[in-house]
């Protein structure tokens, strides 16, 4: 693609997804500065794949980008220091457990960047985005059985590795 | 943990309202992001360089590493041999004030033409008052540095960041001797004393001229991996119109080019340039370089190597360490560099001096020579930075970063072994 034409189309593809790759985003980093992260490798990635994101699978282009870069700026904070931010969540519960259930849902954040593609996505839109077993099936091209197996799956993987780093 | 407290946790998570400000964050991050990439086809390189050259943080740090080289720069020797051109050593003798113009021009492999930072200074010294240097980066004031020692003064103003960093650590000789070092004046000496060859005449601007030409590692003091200088003389009034230097990073990789002109020898200048400017909400910044000896060149080693897994610089000129260093908390960090300031600064402080180390170790002819290109700590054994200490003996730092004594003997064998490798 021409540069002014891919200019042109990530604006547009910008305007379209910035706020929903914000909320997407968040919730899978909790964290101001993964946020930054992974928002700046969403936007390289919007920009590399342009293309895509103006066809009948754009929607699900997206998810990919996001969560691919929500995946690299994880890669980046598990690589360092492990440190797991306690600023985002807040059950209202006494301060230990609150500690601990901080410290669980960034696990489980961490878990999900590591899931494979179809279950990750699967499971954002399910639990994330709160989108019903229909609209993900057609997010993903596949049966509702299907996108039903995809977040059965990632579920019983995240039991079994946070089962493990308890 | 159950799948019905992975699926709440999940639940909770997915109804989480995104706060006001991480909006304000992705628009920013948007804005900025799509800015850069309207202005070339190859964004994921350029990106890069664009955000540590265009965020605020980076141009603080970029602000700071130019005022920790200008506290290093004070430790070079310039080599005395070859001719002096006497008469206009006498003349730059003569000259109590200057101000001139310094266009820094930089190219990398990968990225396009003007696409890289050029950077524009204009400089004033006198020596009554001393020195006052505007630096800006993309047409934007990065700092204004003033430097008079004979006040002990050494500050450095950051409009942008509505900063200014105090040096109070320096004796006013030393401040003389930084002063003396970005001084047109002196490198116009330098480069009479070193050895040149004769350009003859050309014509700049309507100005007829006569040039002489310098080429080495050591032209710029220890600044470049390899560099030519070249100095032109108006014919007639003796005075230097224009001195160009250009100058090699990482094997070839990024070259910088400096062109210094618009020069005014003694015009009479106000000395109320040479007073610090600093506006009541300006806060201060703490900068505190570690002294420049074999201990803290081992500790740089050792920090860059930490960055990098085992890999070295791949030599020790100043201006390879400023785009290596960069370039190893990129991709040590990533991409959340940008907002990181302290880590920024605190690796290009530390890190900085081995390259001022070295600079010593050349400018004081002790045979120093550095293998960072091919040795790694992967190679314990192997030298990675010798110099000699007295006839016949010699000091080595080894990859594993130990160091040794040995002799001339010795090293051969050491350094054979290193290229059988």
């Amino acid at each position: 693609m021409k540069l002014p034409r891919q200019a042109e189309a990530f604006e547009r593809a910008r305007a379209k997804y910035m706020k929903f790759l914000a909320s997407v985003l968040w919730k899978l980093t909790g964290d101001r500065e993964l946020f930054t992260e992974a928002m700046q490798y969403a936007l390289l990635g919007m920009w590399q794949h342009v293309g895509k994101l103006d066809g009948k699978k754009a929607s699900s282009y997206i998810y990919r980008i996001a969560l691919s870069a929500n995946s690299k700026a994880w890669r980046n904070r598990i690589g360092r220091d492990g440190h797991l931010s306690r600023n985002h969540l807040d059950f209202e519960k006494s301060p230990d457990e609150r500690l601990d259930r901080d410290e669980i849902a960034m696990m489980v954040r961490r878990e999900i960047c590591r899931l494979p593609a179809r279950q990750s996505k699967a499971i954002v839109m399910r639990y994330l985005e709160q989108h019903d077993y229909q609209t993900i099936a057609g997010k993903l091209s596949c049966t509702e059985a299907s996108a039903r197996s995809h977040v059965s799956k990632a579920l019983a993987t995240l039991k079994s590795k946070l089962a493990t780093n308890a | 943990m159950n799948s019905e407290r992975i699926e709440e946790i999940l639940k909770n998570i997915g109804a989480e309202d995104t706060p006001a400000d991480v909006h304000k964050i992705a628009e920013e991050t948007s804005e900025q992001f799509n800015k850069t990439l309207m202005q070339t086809k190859h964004p994921k390189y350029y990106i890069l360089w664009e955000y540590i050259m265009k965020s605020p943080i980076t141009r603080l740090a970029a602000a700071a590493a130019l005022i920790i080289i200008a506290a290093l720069i004070i430790n070079f020797q310039f080599s005395t041999s070859g001719v002096a051109w006497g008469a206009l050593v006498e003349k730059i003798e003569s000259v109590q004030s200057v101000v001139y113009h310094l266009t820094t021009n930089t190219t990398m492999q990968g990225i396009p033409q003007g696409q890289t930072p050029k950077t524009e200074t204009i400089a004033y010294y006198s020596s009554k008052y001393g020195s006052r240097v505007e630096s800006y980066i993309y047409d934007k004031l990065s700092f204004t540095m003033y430097l008079n020692p004979k006040e002990n003064i050494f500050l450095t103003v950051m409009p942008e960041q509505k900063k200014f960093i105090r040096r109070t650590d320096k004796s006013p000789d030393e401040l003389k001797q930084i002063s003396d070092a970005d001084d047109p004046r002196m490198m116009v000496r330098h480069m009479l004393s070193a050895e040149y060859k004769q350009l003859g005449r050309d014509n700049i601007n309507g100005i007829d001229v006569e040039g002489i030409e310098c080429t080495g590692p050591g032209v710029m003091g220890g600044m470049f991996e390899d560099a030519t200088a070249r100095l032109w003389v108006e014919i007639g009034t003796d005075f230097p119109v224009r001195i160009e230097i250009e100058g090699i990073v990482s094997g070839g990789q990024m070259e910088m080019s400096m062109v210094m002109d618009d020069f005014q020898w003694n015009v009479e200048l106000d000395p109320a340039l040479f007073v610090p400017d600093i506006p009541p909400d300006y806060t201060s910044s703490e900068m505190n370089l570690p002294e420049v000896n074999e201990g803290t060149a081992i500790n740089a080693l050792h920090l860059f190597a930490e960055l990098t897994d085992g890999r070295y610089p791949s030599s020790l000129a100043l201006a390879t360490l400023m785009k290596e260093i960069p370039e190893a908390l990129v991709a040590k960090y990533g991409l959340r560099l940008i907002g990181k300031f302290d880590d920024y600064t605190n690796a290009i402080q530390n890190i900085l001096p081995v390259g001022s180390f070295y600079a010593q170790l050349v400018g004081a002819e002790k045979e120093a020579v550095y293998y960072g290109d091919t040795v790694t700590a992967e190679n314990p054994e192997a030298v990675l930075l010798r110099w000699k200490i007295s006839d016949g003996y010699y000091r080595v730092i080894f990859g594993d970063l130990t160091t040794s004594d040995v002799t001339a003997e010795e090293l051969d064998g050491l350094e054979s072994s290193l290229l059988e490798q």
